[in-house]
């Protein structure tokens, strides 16, 4: 199972790197994380020393892109695989439908988080004294919040065969993750402050939140930890059934 | 080695296997014959473990389809009727991230790849990418894949659709080299394919097995009323009076007549059960002095009986009873 999950990441890697979407998914967050860089470099006047998780989560960068490069890393994954008609080469060897699907998830993260590791070199490189276990924090809550909207995009391009509709349907899905807890807070606001237990509760659990409570100020708090694998391994396990569901029709 | 007994498949609207069994002994090879849309891909998916019956069980190696996947997977070659490759990559590469997953041990991963190539004759093409193959290639790189691990049983999916009249003799003698060592089974609708390949055929129709048996028995049992073909010079313009001459000879039953080149006219002649009437025909054409140029039987193809069998399912529908009596 670990062995055949490998052996797929692998391929997928591979093919992440043949093809010109990975570049171009590559160039549009280091040139967004330059930009940012510039732009908060103009805002403080050239004092760099609370620059620390900028890139990972407190920049509106982070989660105007993120939410969107997902869906455009995993659209393919499943969607190509039966519109060309391979997923049944794939099924029919000696692989289970689980290592498939993570293979194909771990090769998406693993690529995911290299596209944030250049923004290292903001805190390395350009002097200023950040606290690295901070900017650590920041990135593994990155690197988290990351897989979530991975594993929705896995299993929205598992339920079609089509590229776009995957890409749309995980962008919408990730966005609805990100801002419905969020609308129902400021719903709930308004309404009643009998609904204050609700409310306290979206807010503790909203991504959002998760994020700038927890992460951002490098706590590594394991209920937030949790809290993100779980919902990560709750698409993953969709995405496992929606590709077994083929079995059942 | 392969065993199918009372295998249903539905899908949404249509029912694509209906009470389908057969078995296939070790070493044999067997010819899986039906038209486009009989079945025979959604029977060779079951056995691969890509989707599972409706009712039924079918089992590969002893292992039931269903319940031991990946056993059977292990143990079955499969190519797929369209070959599906990932077209950005190359053929070799293909191959090695095949034979990973078709757990070959690392130390022999090499060998067996170059052993696949050489042997589906790949390897003038190992470093193309597979989405610029020929359909030709494609095949035998699907080919390749499917020897790549040394399976026991094969799964050939219309192994030469698609291929030019040299391609397909390669393929055929592909196939036959591998006789005697692995189970094959492969679906086909060409007819003189399987005839040539297999030592048994399935003959599969709107989801159900018509018939099974050797090509020769087949046509034996199945080949119905006997013809024979009378060609006679000079019969232009009194067609009609010799065929009518000639329905009268004992055992002939129907006779239709067709021009030939020259001023000749071929009239093919159905006969009862077990009659033979050439005797009397040469008989009758000395004494009317008739230019006889031909007089032979003339043994049903498997084509032919195939054809027939679809037409004969196709009425059975209103006819139940008798089609499946009679001369079916």
């Amino acid at each position: 199972m670990i062995s055949s999950a490998i052996t797929i990441a692998r391929k997928e890697l591979l093919s992440l790197f043949t093809s010109p979407i990975a570049y171009g998914i590559a160039t549009l967050v280091l040139a967004g994380n330059g930009f940012t860089f510039y732009l908060w470099a103009n805002l403080t006047d050239g004092n760099l020393s609370d620059t620390t998780s900028l890139f990972f989560g407190r920049g509106l960068f982070y989660w105007f892109l993120a939410p969107i490069l997902a869906p455009l890393l995993t659209m393919r994954l499943f969607a190509e695989e039966k519109r060309t008609g391979t997923i049944e080469m794939l099924m029919t060897a000696p692989v289970t439908d689980a290592a498939v699907v993570l293979g194909k998830f771990a090769a998406v993260w693993a690529y995911y988080a290299l596209l944030w590791v250049p923004a290292w070199i903001y805190f390395l490189g350009v002097g200023g004294n950040p606290d690295l276990g901070v900017v650590a924090s920041a990135f593994l809550g990155a690197l988290l919040v990351g897989a979530l909207f991975l594993a929705v995009g896995l299993f929205a391009s598992s339920t079609t065969a089509n590229q776009v509709l995957a890409a749309s349907g995980a962008v919408v899905g990730n966005l609805a993750l990100l801002f419905l807890p969020l609308l129902a807070v400021l719903v709930m606001h308004r309404v009643s402050p009998a609904w204050a237990g609700a409310r306290g509760f979206l807010e503790r659990y909203s991504i959002f939140q998760v994020g700038d409570t927890t992460f951002l100020n490098g706590i590594l708090d394991s209920g937030s930890i949790v809290y993100l694998l779980s919902l990560t391994g709750f698409f993953l396990f969709l995405t496992v059934r929606t590709v077994e569901a083929r079995k059942w029709k | 080695m392969i065993e199918v007994s009372h295998v249903t498949k539905d899908f949404a609207r249509t029912r694509a296997l209906d009470d389908v069994s057969f078995r296939v002994e070790p070493g044999e090879i067997v010819g899986f014959l039906g038209p486009n849309g009989a079945g025979k891909t959604t029977a060779i998916r079951i056995l691969t473990g890509f989707i599972p019956a409706t009712q039924g069980a079918a089992a590969v190696a002893g292992f039931d389809v269903f319940r031991r996947s990946l056993e059977v997977r292990r143990r079955i070659g499969y190519l797929p009727e369209n070959v599906p490759l990932y077209e950005d990559q190359r053929v070799e590469e293909y191959l090695r991230f095949r034979a990973r997953l078709k757990e070959i041990p690392p130390a022999d991963r090499k060998r067996r790849v170059e052993e696949a190539m050489e042997r589906a004759a790949v390897t003038d093409v190992r470093r193309k990418l597979a989405g610029a193959l020929s359909r030709g290639y494609r095949q035998r790189v699907g080919l390749a894949d499917a020897l790549l691990a040394d399976p026991p049983v094969l799964i050939l999916d219309e192994p030469t659709s698609g291929l030019d009249p040299l391609q397909r003799i390669e393929v055929k003698r592909l196939i036959q080299d591998l006789r005697g060592e692995r189970t094959i089974l492969f679906s086909s609708h060409i007819l003189p394919e399987v005839e040539s390949v297999c030592e048994r055929v399935l003959i599969i129709h709107r989801g159900r097995i018509l018939a099974d048996g050797t090509p020769a028995d087949l046509v034996r049992k199945l080949g119905g009323a006997d013809r024979f073909r009378v060609e006679i010079l000079g019969a232009r313009g009194k067609e009609k009076e010799i065929a009518e001459a000639l329905r009268g000879v004992e055992g002939v039953d129907g006779v239709e007549s067709a021009p030939v080149a020259g001023d000749g006219v071929a009239f093919v002649l159905t006969a009862g059960e077990g009659a033979d009437p050439r005797v009397a025909v040469f008989r009758l054409a000395a004494a009317r002095g008739w230019a006889l140029r031909d007089l032979s039987r003339q043994t049903s193809s498997l084509e032919e009986i195939f054809a027939r069998i679809a037409l004969e399912t196709g009425r059975e529908a209103s006819a139940a009873a008798t089609a499946s009596g009679g001369d079916a």
